[in-house]
């Protein structure tokens, strides 16, 4: 045994806010090492660091008992990591064989000469051991969601690393392929690897790991034997302490339709979707990665187009053209990528928070507007939801990720809207935000407001909808009322196996 | 801890000093003449500049507008001879709303990008206007309008008043009306304009017409102070503006950026290449020097980020060392 | 396999294009059909085309480089400068160390300084061309003393005129570069994906100083088919050299956002531009209508890449 990999003090700060904190533990060689957190817990940019994407504030990386000053990705490569992350890094113009050993093209060759039949029959090898159905000269951009997982997934292993880091590589998958990649780990554990394996998924991580760490916030919770865990203990390490069934949170959903959506299509992106959403009620939308929920909203709320289908407002047929029309009539949009499609990051608090609303706010010879009413808005929204910053002109970049969430929310907050289109209304947000923001979707729910949430968490989804509806594959495999509610439930839908 | 935040006021001290050291030794710099010369000069290219800092927070550019000015300049000068002085302002005023508006469409609804969208005005437009008169000069004699170029109302160039009040009125209207705060919203985040239901297309369209006008309004002063409008001016007037926008501080990623200091940076631009004519500096050293300085200007975030990086360094140094 | 058929379909439709030009051309003047003017055309092309492939590759990686014009002008001084002092093989070795020399530096400028490479090579545009001036002291260095240079722009091998002949050799090592080696896939790697192609472990600024040298280099040829042309070392030659180079690549099929190339499109395409401003010299059209005329395609090229481009992202949001 002994201490393979030895992650000491690691400390990482976003804008002067801690995404890891001093966070230490060890890792055997040749184990299964599961790394588990809520969303923006760090496990992300603890992988980002091994694999030298981000540099480390503070602290060192020892392995194999030396200490590795991991500066780049090459210094990573140089320590025998390879990282299949998260997000795809695929070049989508190059084909499967060129992504696949883009980084280690044989270089034996007179002036660096590709063989192209060599490269391609390299890489059919490795793809039909992962038992991946892709012609390796097809172009990446014309793979599926779930295919480019995978060749990311041959892309890591074809660098015969001795520690393979794997970002959360079942989000897009399906139960087949994540049975695949299970035998997959397996195989490589039986070759001596050492696997750091990251996801939300209980049941895989348990299947699978020797040895579970948590991180919580940033910061270093335990590390224990996987069989010495319980799944409810793994839950509580994570979340600090039991979830919470909102069970007595009276529900306030009524009769009324509030948005009434009927056989929406877009060719290969969504098929025949069909909902209804009541006024006061909390409406989940839950599926896997690339399943098409966040299309289906993006299109009716006026983002990109549909092909066929209706949408009815409250009983009028409405169809948006543009995201301006559909805030007119009431509707609005929590992006769940803050950072590049929230924020204005160099623009104030305050400015950000008036953005849509100045449109309407009564100006000074009709066309100034004044100060005073604008910091009156901020105002009334920091009241209202608590938001925390240290000057109205302070820029929103420096605020932590549940102030700026509250700040987009107040944006929304500041018309007079009815729907409420949230994406993962909590990501990225540290614990006490999160359930300031729960209590708001409640009191949202008390005044009418119809919400629709999409929350990839689970335990989330359950807690706050009082109605879920499941996705696959770009259609709606099932509706749970929230007396049906069970974890398996919606999983089994979302893999397409509605009962 | 109040942190001063030296991008802000650079400028402005960098002008105080320079305008100070040549007060002290120069004495033809001093004089009302030169520092008149220095103001009007400053207009010319200032005004297009402040149209070009709306363009540059969005995070766009605009190359066109040196051919834009030319070409601008002819169709009035020409109006003129036949027409007389209103209408040919207004008709090189619609020269420049029609650039713009062309500029603005390729690049909002086609969506090309500014540079290379402008690169193609810039030679489309600089042949136009050779073509208008074949290639020859327009002398312009009107002197009503000689005098928008060279008078003066007391005492105070009157190219530089019309640059303070654009000034002013931009100003407002970036800082405080709906449309500005856009503007400066699209240089923050598209993505997020697309999703607060921000029409993107149309203010970005609208920044390259507004772009046109004040390209317009430079166009006046420079024919009036000339006395005529000859195809081949402002060769580099694209490269003088966008010197001034980002010496005046504007981040070259968009989003923010300040009216007042571009006006400042105007002011120190020319300044420094009067200061180089006092003392016979070659013109093609001249065109050299603005070249460093532009550089030095666009550098100045990384030199910025480059030293907070040292300084805290440093810091956290001390800190452990304690 | 689709995407390389659409590809050769639109190569077919702009040498469709240059076919159609230059038969509309001829029937106007029928001295555009002489072997004579056929081999100024090709000349003319070979000014543009080599430059043109350089270009390509920096288009590829997603940046592209305004300061070729002033390239040529210094190259041209400094060719003469040094041919007429030490011999011809010296200035064309100064002549390409000092294009990887600006090469390297706008590469450092967008790189290292973290400046767009429009604005970095804004700026090395006007410095270079203040460099040429200062160094060729305001007037034109005459090369008549040294004759071999002559033969850059006008000698044959077996009847083919030289540059013709050098524009063959540049495009073979580009299109060999280009998809035949890695160093071409890292770069169509960078233009597509940088992100993801950093976390693969390519050194993506590298790639994008090594575009920025391969578009200076290749700019040598053109400078010395220019230089030879005129036998002056010219400070002021180039003036629209970047928008004729870039009309090109546009033109050609390269898209703007990077990623991916053409350098097939880009041979024809200057083809076409020099199709176009023969046919309108030989017709005795002034040349700013012929400099318009280039404005004007390229614009409408823009267009047409942008209505490409926009059909594409709608489609990718089909298919993703």
């Amino acid at each position: 045994m002994g201490n393979y990999i030895q992650i000491r003090d690691i400390s990482k700060k976003f804008y002067g806010v801690y995404a890891l904190k001093n966070v230490s533990f060890d890792i055997a060689r040749g184990s299964v090492h599961a790394v588990m957190g809520e969303n923006g817990a760090g496990k992300s940019t603890l992988m980002k660091i091994l694999g030298g994407v981000y540099q480390a504030d503070g602290g060192s990386i020892i392995i194999d008992g030396k200490e590795r000053n991991i500066r780049s990705v090459q210094d990573s490569a140089g320590c025998g990591i390879s990282v299949i992350y998260q997000e795809f890094n695929l070049v989508p113009e190059l084909t499967v064989a060129e992504n696949i050993f883009i980084s280690d093209v044989p270089k034996k060759t007179f002036l660096g000469i590709v063989e192209k039949k060599k490269r391609s029959d390299n890489a059919r090898k490795i793809l039909d051991m992962l038992e991946i159905h892709v012609d390796p000269d097809e172009f990446v951009k014309n793979l599926s969601v779930s295919e480019k997982q995978m060749v990311e997934i041959a892309k890591a292993l074809s660098l015969n690393a001795e520690i393979i880091i794997m970002d959360e590589p079942t989000a897009a998958l399906n139960e087949e392929e994540v049975r695949r990649l299970e035998e997959i780990v397996g195989m490589l554990k039986k070759e001596g690897k050492t696997i750091i394996y990251i996801s939300h998924r209980l049941k895989e991580v348990f299947d699978m790991a020797d040895t579970v760490t948590v991180l919580r916030n940033g910061e270093y919770v335990d590390t224990r034997p996987a069989a010495e865990l319980t799944e409810a203990e793994v839950i509580r390490l994570m979340v600090g302490h039991d979830v919470v069934q909102d069970t007595d949170r009276p529900v306030y959903a009524s009769e009324d339709v509030l948005l009434k959506v009927e056989d929406l299509t877009l060719k290969n992106v969504f098929e025949s979707v069909s909902f209804e959403l009541h006024k006061g009620e909390i409406l989940g939308m839950a599926g896997l990665m690339g399943c098409g929920r966040e299309e289906v909203l993006s299109a009716i709320y006026g983002l990109f187009g549909y092909d066929s289908g209706k949408v009815f407002l409250e009983g009028k047929e409405v169809r948006f053209k543009n995201s301006g029309e559909a805030i007119e009539q009431g509707i609005c949009f929590l992006t769940d990528d803050r950072k590049d499609a929230g924020i204005f990051p160099r623009m104030s608090v305050e400015e950000n928070i008036t953005i849509m609303s100045i449109r309407h706010m009564k100006k000074k010879w009709g066309f100034y507007i004044s100060p005073s009413q604008e910091a009156g808005q901020l105002k009334k929204m920091t009241e209202f939801m608590n938001i925390k910053y240290a000057r109205p002109e302070q820029k929103i970049s420096y605020l932590s990720g549940g102030n700026q969430q509250k700040v987009l929310l107040g944006r929304d907050l500041l018309l007079d809207n009815k729907i409420f289109i949230m994406l993962e209304p909590t990501r990225g947000i540290d614990v006490g935000a999160r359930e300031e923001i729960y209590s708001l979707l409640y009191q949202l729910a008390r005044d009418g407001m119809g919400i629709i949430a999409v929350f990839s968490d689970m335990n989330e989804l359950i807690r706050v909808c009082d109605r879920a509806v499941v996705f696959c594959d770009g259609r709606i495999t099932g509706s749970l009322t929230k007396e049906e509610f069970n974890k398996e439930k919606i999983l089994t839908y979302a893999a397409g196996k509605g009962a | 801890m109040k942190k001063i935040n030296l991008g802000r006021h650079a400028v402005i001290l960098i002008l105080i000093v320079l305008w100070g050291i040549m007060f002290a030794l120069n004495e033809s710099f001093r004089t009302g003449a030169n520092l008149g010369s220095i103001l009007r000069e400053a207009s010319s290219t200032g005004i297009a500049a402040l149209g070009m800092t709306f363009i540059i927070i969005m995070g766009d550019f605009d190359l066109s507008i040196g051919s834009m000015l030319a070409f601008a300049g002819m169709i009035m000068a020409g109006c003129m001879e036949n027409m007389g002085i209103v209408p040919a302002l207004i008709m090189g005023a619609a020269a420049g709303l029609v650039c713009g508006l062309i500029n603005g469409i390729i690049i909002a609804y086609f969506r090309v990008p500014a540079f290379i969208t402008t690169l193609g005005t810039y030679y489309s437009l600089r042949a136009l206007a050779y073509i208008f008169n074949d290639a020859n000069t327009i002398i312009c004699t009107d002197t009503a309008f000689l005098k928008i170029g060279t008078g003066s109302i007391a005492g105070i160039p009157i190219p530089f008043l019309i640059f303070l009040v654009l000034a002013a009125v931009l100003a407002v209207i970036l800082n405080r009306t709906t449309y500005g705060r856009h503007v400066r919203a699209m240089g923050n985040s598209e993505k997020a304009c697309r999703i607060s239901g921000i029409d993107t297309k149309k203010v970005k369209c609208a920044a390259f017409v507004l772009m046109g006008l004040c390209t317009a309004v430079s166009s006046v002063i420079v024919t009036a102070r000339q006395a005529c409008a000859s195809p081949d001016v402002a060769a580099n007037f694209h490269f003088d503006a966008i010197t001034m926008v980002v010496l005046g501080g504007t981040k070259m990623t968009g989003g923010e950026g300040s009216i007042f200091n571009t006006v400042i940076a105007a002011v120190l631009y020319a300044s420094v290449s009067n200061c180089l004519n006092l003392y016979h500096v070659d013109a093609q050293w001249q065109r050299v020097c603005m070249g460093l300085i532009l550089l030095a200007a666009f550098s100045f975030d990384f030199i910025q980020k480059h030293f907070a990086g040292l300084r805290e360094r440093s810091q956290k140094k001390t800190i452990q060392s304690i | 396999m689709k995407q390389k058929l659409s590809r050769q379909s639109e190569n077919i439709s702009l040498a469709g294009v240059v076919v159609v030009l230059f038969i509309v051309f001829t029937i106007l003047q029928p001295n555009m059909m002489t072997v004579f003017n056929i081999k100024n055309i090709l000349v003319q092309v070979s000014l543009t085309a080599i430059a043109a492939a350089g270009m390509t590759f920096a288009y590829t990686a997603g940046v592209f480089d305004m300061s070729i014009g002033s390239v040529l002008a210094l190259i041209s001084v400094v060719v003469a400068k040094v041919a007429t002092t030490a011999g011809v093989f010296p200035a064309i070795l100064a002549a390409f160390a000092i294009a990887a020399a600006v090469g390297i530096l706008n590469g450092l400028i967008v790189t290292k300084l973290g400046i767009q490479a429009f604005a970095a090579t804004l700026v090395s545009m006007i410095l270079i061309r203040g460099i040429a001036v200062l160094m060729a002291d305001g007037a034109d260095v005459p090369l008549y003393s040294v004759n071999a240079i002559k033969f850059i722009s006008s000698g044959t091998i077996l009847g083919i005129p030289f540059p013709i002949i050098l524009t063959a050799l540049v495009y073979a090592v580009s299109y060999f570069l280009y998809y035949k080696t890695e160093f071409g896939m890292k770069i169509r790697s960078v233009g597509s994906n940088a992100d993801a192609s950093r976390i693969s472990g390519i050194r993506t600024q590298r790639m994008i100083t090594a575009a920025f040298i391969l578009t200076a280099v290749t700019a040598v040829f053109s400078s010395l088919i220019k230089t030879a042309q005129v036998m002056f070392g010219k400070a002021t030659i180039g003036e629209d050299f970047a928008l004729d180079v870039m009309t090109t690549v546009i033109l050609g099929g390269t898209v703007i956002t990077g990623g991916k190339g053409n350098l097939t499109g880009t041979l024809i395409a200057s083809v076409l531009i020099a199709v176009i401003k023969n046919g309108l010299n030989i017709n005795n059209v002034n040349s700013y209508y012929q400099q318009l005329a280039i404005g004007v395609i390229l614009i409408f090229a823009l267009i047409f890449n942008g209505i490409k481009t926009m059909r594409n992202t709608r489609q990718i949001r089909r298919e993703g």
